[in-house]
This record gives C-alpha cells, sequence and structure tokens, in this order.
C-alpha cells in the first residue's frame, strides 16, 4: 500500500467491490469456465429460438470441433410476439430477424431441411441431396401444425371468411387481427375460440387471444352484441395447470364467454361459416360463427416422427422426440438430445422453456463428450405472461407436476398486473434476443 | 433468475435505447454548463414543474404501455409507478436547475 495515500473508508472499499462484482456480472462477456476441447462433429437440427441458443452456447464453450446447423428459413421470427401482433398492438416488422444475425462465428449453417434421420447409422439426408454425418446430434426442429387434420382448412384460409389463427406466423397473425376488427365493425356477431386435443406450443395463446379480443369487444362499447364462446376438447378444462384454468373460467363466466367442453374442432366449411365439433359422445354438431380462431393440432415434424427418434410407446408415442424429461438426453441413443418445442416432456413448449433447457442440455452435452455422468436436471419449467385483457397479466410460471415456480418473489404468479404486462411488452423480447445469444 | 441474468436482459433492452439515454445525458450536460455560469439557489417554481412532471408522467405511463391506470393494482405495479414518477421529477428538476435559479 502506497504509505502517501489515504486508506480508503472500509465503506467505499465495500462499494467499488460491489461495483466491480455488478458490473462483471452484468458485462456482456462469455462464460470463461466449463469448456471443452472435443473432435466431435456435432449437428443441430432447427434454426429456431432452440437451435440458435444451442449453436450460441455450444460454439462458445467447445473448441476443436466442427459445428454444424440445418434448416432453410432465412427469417427468424419471435413468436411470443404472434399474440401482440394478431391483438392489433404489433406491427409485423417488430418479430422479424434474420437467421444469420443470430449465428455464431464459426458455425457451418446448412441452409436446407432435412428430410432423413438414420439414428443408427448417425446420418442425415438433407433437402440439397447431401447427407451429413454426425457424431452427436441436437433435435431443435420446433413442432408441426398439422392444420390438414381439420378437415376443409388450410392455411390459405386464415384471413378470409372470418377466419384467424395466431400460430401460423406474423402475416398470419396480422390476418387474424384483421379479421377480429371486421367482426368488431360489423357491429354485431358471433366469435368462436378454440383448442386443440394435442400438445401444443405457448399452451395460453389461444386463451390470450381470447382475452385480448374481449378487450377490443369491451372498448368498442358493443360487448353485449357480441356472443364470445370456447371450445375446449377437453373436460373443464382450457390449461394445464389447476390454479390458472380455475381462473380463466371463473373470469370467462364473469365476461359472459360460453364455455363449451369435450368438444374437439373437427372439420370447417368456410364458404358457409360454419364449423364442426365431435363431442365426447362421438356426435358432429355445427357451429355458425363469424369469426373462428383455429388452434391447430401439433406434433414433431414428420421427418421426426418418421425416424427412429420418435417415442415408441406412452402418450408421446409417433407424434414426439424421445427424451428424458429431466436430461433431455434420447432415451435410446445417448448421443441425441432434445430442445424446444419438438420434446416429448410433460411441459416445456414456450420461449421461456427454452431458456431453461438450453443450458442443460449444454452442461449435459459437454458432460457426454467428455465421458462424465450427466449433471444438469430441466425441472420443466414453462413460462407464460397469461395476458388477461389488453394491458395486464399473470406472471404464470410453473413446472413438472404444475409446480409454481416464480422467478420474482415480489411479483404473485397469481395476480393480475401491469407490471408483468410491461414485461410482456417490453423485457421479454430483449430476454429472448439474449437467450438466442447464450447469453441467459 | 440471477443477478447477473436480469443485468444481462437489462442491458439488451436498453440497447435500443442508448441514443435516447445518451441525448438525455447531453441535455444534462449543456444545462449544467449554463448552470455553472449562472450561481444562486433554485427558484421553488423548479419544484413545481419537476413534481408536475412526475405526475404527468405516471398518469401517461399505463397509456404509453397500451394500457389503464387503473389495471394499476399490485404493489409492484404502484412501486413501478412512483419509480416512474420519481426518475422522471429528479431528471427534469436535475435539467432546469441551472435555468431556475435566484
Amino acid at each position: 500500500m502506497n504509505p502517501n495515500k489515504p486508506a480508503q473508508p472500509l465503506r467505499r472499499r465495500m462499494l467499488k467491490l460491489g461495483l466491480t462484482a455488478a458490473a462483471l456480472s452484468a458485462s456482456p462477456l462469455p462464460a470463461l469456465a466449463g469448456k471443452q476441447h472435443s473432435t466431435a462433429h456435432i449437428v443441430i437440427i432447427g434454426v429456431g429460438a432452440a437451435g440458435l441458443a444451442m449453436a450460441n452456447r455450444l460454439r462458445r464453450n467447445v473448441t476443436g470441433n466442427r459445428i454444424t446447423l440445418v434448416g432453410q428459413r432465412a427469417e427468424h421470427h419471435y413468436q411470443p410476439g404472434y399474440t401482440m401482433i394478431a391483438s392489433g398492438l404489433w406491427p409485423e416488422k417488430k418479430v422479424l430477424s434474420t437467421t444469420s444475425q443470430w449465428l455464431p462465428e464459426g458455425v457451418d449453417w446448412q441452409a436446407a431441411d432435412v428430410t432423413a434421420i438414420d439414428a443408427a447409422q448417425q446420418q442425415l439426408s438433407l433437402s440439397n441431396n447431401t447427407r451429413l454425418h454426425y457424431d452427436l446430434l441436437v433435435v431443435a426442429t420446433g413442432c408441426q401444425l398439422n392444420y390438414s387434420q381439420i378437415e376443409g382448412f388450410s392455411p390459405e384460409l386464415i384471413g378470409q371468411h372470418g377466419i384467424g389463427s395466431v400460430y401460423a406466423g406474423p402475416q398470419a397473425a396480422a390476418a387474424t387481427s384483421r379479421q377480429i376488427e371486421q367482426l368488431i365493425s360489423q357491429g354485431q356477431g358471433r366469435a368462436i375460440f378454440t383448442l386443440c386435443d394435442t400438445p401444443l406450443k405457448c399452451a395460453g395463446a389461444p386463451l390470450k387471444m381470447t382475452f385480448t379480443t374481449l378487450s377490443r369487444l369491451e372498448k368498442s362499447g358493443k360487448r353485449q352484441q357480441f356472443q364470445v364462446d370456447f371450445f375446449s376438447p377437453f373436460k373443464q378444462r382450457v390449461f394445464s395447470v389447476p390454479v390458472y384454468n380455475d381462473f380463466v373460467l371463473q373470469r370467462w363466466q364473469e365476461q359472459q364467454v360460453g364455455f363449451f367442453d369435450q368438444r374437439k374442432l373437427t372439420a370447417i366449411d368456410a364458404g358457409a361459416n360454419t364449423a364442426y365439433f365431435t363431442g365426447a359422445d362421438g356426435l358432429s354438431q355445427s357451429e355458425a360463427y363469424d369469426f373462428i380462431h383455429v388452434v391447430p393440432p401439433m406434433s414433431a415434424p414428420d421427418v421426426v416422427r418418421q425416424s427412429d427418434l420418435v417415442w415408441q410407446s406412452g402418450a408421446f408415442a409417433g407424434n414426439w422426440l424421445e427424451v428424458d424429461q429431466y436430461s433431455l438426453q434420447h432415451r435410446r441413443y445417448p448421443n441425441v438430445f432434445g430442445v424446444g418445442d419438438v420434446i416429448g416432456t410433460p411441459f416445456g413448449k414456450t420461449a421461456a422453456s427454452v431458456k431453461l433447457q438450453a443450458p442443460v442440455a449444454e452442461q449435459n452435452i459437454l458432460a457426454y463428450l467428455a465421458g462424465q455422468p450427466l449433471p444438469a436436471r430441466y425441472n420443466g419449467y414453462t413460462s407464460c405472461p397469461l395476458i388477461t385483457s389488453i394491458g395486464r397479466a399473470i406472471l404464470s410460471e410453473f413446472g413438472y407436476e404444475g409446480k409454481l415456480m416464480p422467478s420474482f418473489s415480489f411479483i404473485s404468479p397469481t395476480e393480475e398486473s401491469w407490471t408483468v404486462w410491461m414485461m410482456k411488452e417490453q423485457m421479454l423480447q430483449p430476454a429472448y434476443n439474449a437467450m438466442l445469444h447464450g447469453r441467459v | 433468475m440471477t443477478f447477473s441474468g436480469v443485468m444481462m436482459i437489462m442491458w439488451y433492452a436498453l440497447q435500443p435505447w442508448l441514443w435516447l439515454l445518451a441525448l438525455l445525458l447531453v441535455a444534462l450536460l449543456l444545462s449544467y454548463g449554463f448552470g455553472r455560469r449562472n450561481p444562486g439557489k433554485p427558484r421553488k417554481t423548479l419544484w413545481l414543474l419537476a413534481v408536475i412532471a412526475g405526475l404527468i408522467a405516471m398518469l401517461v405511463a399505463p397509456a404509453l404501455s397500451h394500457s389503464q391506470l387503473s389495471y394499476v393494482a399490485t404493489w409492484p405495479d404502484k412501486a413501478a409507478l412512483a419509480a416512474i414518477g420519481l426518475g422522471v421529477a429528479c431528471y427534469v428538476a436535475l435539467l432546469l436547475a441551472p435555468w431556475l435559479r435566484r
């Protein structure tokens, strides 16, 4: 210590130490620990949120090897923003970016789709007629929207004949908003909202669309002129976590939303503005509508369903990627891991789930490459800011067995809040962007 | 969520607004550059203007976020709104202090 320099008071030194620590933890620097050297060729299928997050994380922490990202889509979509577009709050361009802008250096991007997976031979066939061998595979393809399973329906109908569907992309979300505007401008009519009977990504979206449409109808001052009905294929259920399910059903009762359970949307006659629902008794009934929000049945993409990587038995058989729900490692092919909407786990089909899954998969892949036991476990964390009207929301966060998992002790997981709405509107996209870069 | 995770998200959230923060900082520095040549105690009007600006910010903040004042219901909502009002009031007081001296 310099004897001529006065000693700093303890308070000032502690403050400096704290600020330095805060600055270091806030600094967008790569993690320094946990790097793994390997020569294994890692192939990641999928250029969505999960694929890009994994590419960034693995490139930063695995050295000496080749990493290939496979996926044709050049445009990247911030999917959690679709409901904001369909509610008339955001323009389409707010959710658009390019795949290339999220790609880390040192990752080969094959702009082609996978047409076949040969897990036994560790080989992929691509749409550009090439074959790709892998040592370790990360399946992050996202899920497939099976609109064709609804008779008479095709995605081209979205935006016509009073048909909307928030899931089909930003253009479809904008078209959905326009259809809702058209309904409101009619001054009266019937709006029907539906739910599919398969696991679905962002399971809160069908509920959010109902709530935001109710807000728009109330704002028009003609709410009483409109009949709003929700059709669920499940018995007294629209959401898998009881506390939120009960809240939504109670609120809809207060808002005079008709609730029809055990009715699955099976067909649409777009020209006649009629939807057909099949009840628990197997009988079909027709419902006339002026606006209908369609939620398609979902599954893993066909290329995964037709491969040996799909679940062979149980609730996810034939439809979703077979992984251990905790380690995210394939249960029969240990050199295969899954992240994102494609995996067959009880929960975990939101962007927020990817935020938790990606570090788990990364740690377990590093351990696998080092020949060590897999240390990380995914707890099923899923989050959905459940919009209950335009301007307020509930921060629903939960994991396996529907256990509530609030991130912030000061925000109640069951109270409607403007702060949560602000988080949805202002903070989630930055959080998503940080996740794509593998920073959180 | 970890502290570093929250700070990282804040950093990503602020990035599109760095130009605005820089502009506000420049305005503050210019104001103080002027103020150094005009010594004196702040007038009462300064505090009144700061309070009015803070209150206006609190009233319009929900509407600017596509929400409404009646949805500010929980204590974190009220704390966030108070923080917005306080922040705007402090900034206005600092900005105008060099100009409103006796």
